[in-house]
């Protein structure tokens, strides 16, 4: 699947889940990201594992600071 | 042999108790000392400037070990702040929130005395999920989190806000935390853990084949952990987050990324954790624990976080990392530690307040 953008509780976020080159990234950010199979995990939200790199993205950008605070 | 320390329930603790706990955590803030656990659990699932990823406490059998002594270290930190602040030898421990039965006998919540505005503080609100009352309340001239990783680790970005948010419940996945029957389930396994000896072990690609209730699955740690679904009957929807990982999810906001002890309801949590590892080990002392030394690294099969698996650190007697002799910058040389030093919690000189263990003395035998 091509990169594709998306925004979350006023997050830009970037997915590219290529295989070989699996990247997301928030506000620029980019993330620490693992695994396949639909388990998906990062130490952003280091407790449980993701259906997809969506979830995951959304999860992560649910916690992080809002970029006007 | 010096008294045992008992840690007792957080709901058993006297309205002086909680004031002196509170007191002394933000005395351990304020110099600096809180910090360091908030650090070292970053770097304990973070990755170096060279480009390696730590797994020291987490997705690894030393996943119970090594947070024992974290919250041994931080027990005798907490002391310490408390002896500063009394001018007494301090007989404070720390408290366990028993996230299982949070309801007294007469079926009252506990509720809130743990999240009450005198000990913990309460649920966050507003867009931002904020914590606003309490003692823990802040950002800016209050409770400011940490989000720094230790020297020579890579920075830790994109990071939360100041202030401490929680989310009680609110990811759609845990909605509700660990019951007795889940627990039962994770205490009647028998073996400590297995290979691949990561979160993949017990877990099957095909939901189909899953066992009810953990059933035959050979890593109580990978269960206990959380990695592992759980299944209530053969035709039941599987709950993906359990046991411990569920309770860092259910609370949500500041406990879900590797800097989750800026919660400080993390260490009554990372309490309760270690008083049902215990509990676990008590119903028998002679399971041991694995990897014993000199088990070869195991290729992961599905690509956790690191494709080959270091166990380096997790072996019956590795030091465990940042206990291994570095020189720390906090806390100066660092003692070496390997998970069969800590083992048996009673050699440790703490036991747990009520104790149903039923076999276990200090000497490690029955």
């Amino acid at each position: 699947m091509a990169e594709r953008a998306l925004t979350h509780k006023g997050h830009s976020i970037v997915i590219n889940d290529d295989p070989d080159e699996m990247t997301v990234s928030i506000d620029g950010e980019p993330l620490r990201v693992f695994g396949a199979a639909g388990r998906y995990w990062t130490p952003h939200q280091g407790y449980q594992q993701f259906d997809s790199l969506d979830d995951l993205a959304r999860a992560v950008a649910a916690i992080t600071r809002k970029p006007d605070r | 042999m010096a008294a045992l320390r008992k840690r007792i329930n957080q709901a058993d603790m006297s309205s002086d108790q909680r004031d002196r706990y509170v007191k002394a955590v933000l005395q351990m803030k304020q110099t600096g000392v809180y910090d360091w656990y908030v650090q070292t659990h970053i770097d304990s699932m973070w990755m170096q400037t060279d480009g390696t990823m730590n797994m020291w406490a987490h997705h690894r059998p030393a996943f119970l070990p090594w947070h024992r002594q974290f919250m041994l270290d931080f027990e005798n930190d907490l002391r310490t702040a408390d002896t500063a602040l009394t001018g007494k030898p301090s007989d404070l421990t720390l408290p366990y929130w028993d996230w299982i039965n949070y309801r007294s006998k007469k079926k009252f919540l506990w509720w809130g005395r743990i999240w009450g505005d005198n000990f913990m503080g309460p649920n966050g609100s507003g867009s931002n999920n904020e914590v606003t009352s309490g003692p823990f309340q802040g950002g800016g001239t209050g409770w400011v989190l940490s989000y720094n990783s230790g020297p020579g680790f890579t920075p830790f970005t994109p990071v939360g806000p100041a202030y401490l948010t929680r989310q009680f419940g609110q990811d759609p996945n845990v909605d509700s935390l660990p019951t007795q029957e889940q627990w039962d389930a994770a205490r009647a396994l028998t073996v400590y853990d297995t290979a691949p000896w990561d979160s993949n072990v017990g877990v099957n690609p095909a939901p189909s084949l899953n066992p009810v209730r953990f059933a035959g699955i050979n890593s109580f740690r990978n269960v206990f952990e959380g990695w592992v679904p759980y299944y209530d009957s053969a035709t039941a929807l599987p709950l993906n987050v359990n046991l411990h990982n569920r309770v860092h999810v259910w609370v949500g906001g500041a406990m879900g990324p590797m800097s989750s002890p800026n919660d400080p309801v993390f260490f009554l949590h990372h309490c309760n954790v270690d008083r049902l590892w215990a509990q676990w080990w008590s119903d028998d002392p002679s399971r041991p624990y694995l990897p014993k030394d000199g088990e070869p690294n195991p290729t992961d099969p599905v690509g956790d976080p690191n494709p080959l698996i270091d166990l380096q650190g997790h072996h019956l007697h590795d030091p465990m990392p940042p206990w291994d002799g570095r020189n720390d910058p906090l806390k100066g040389t660092m003692p070496t530690i390997t998970p069969a030093d800590v083992l048996n919690h009673l050699a440790l000189g703490y036991g747990y307040d009520p104790d149903d263990r039923v076999a276990l003395t200090a000497s490690g035998t029955p």
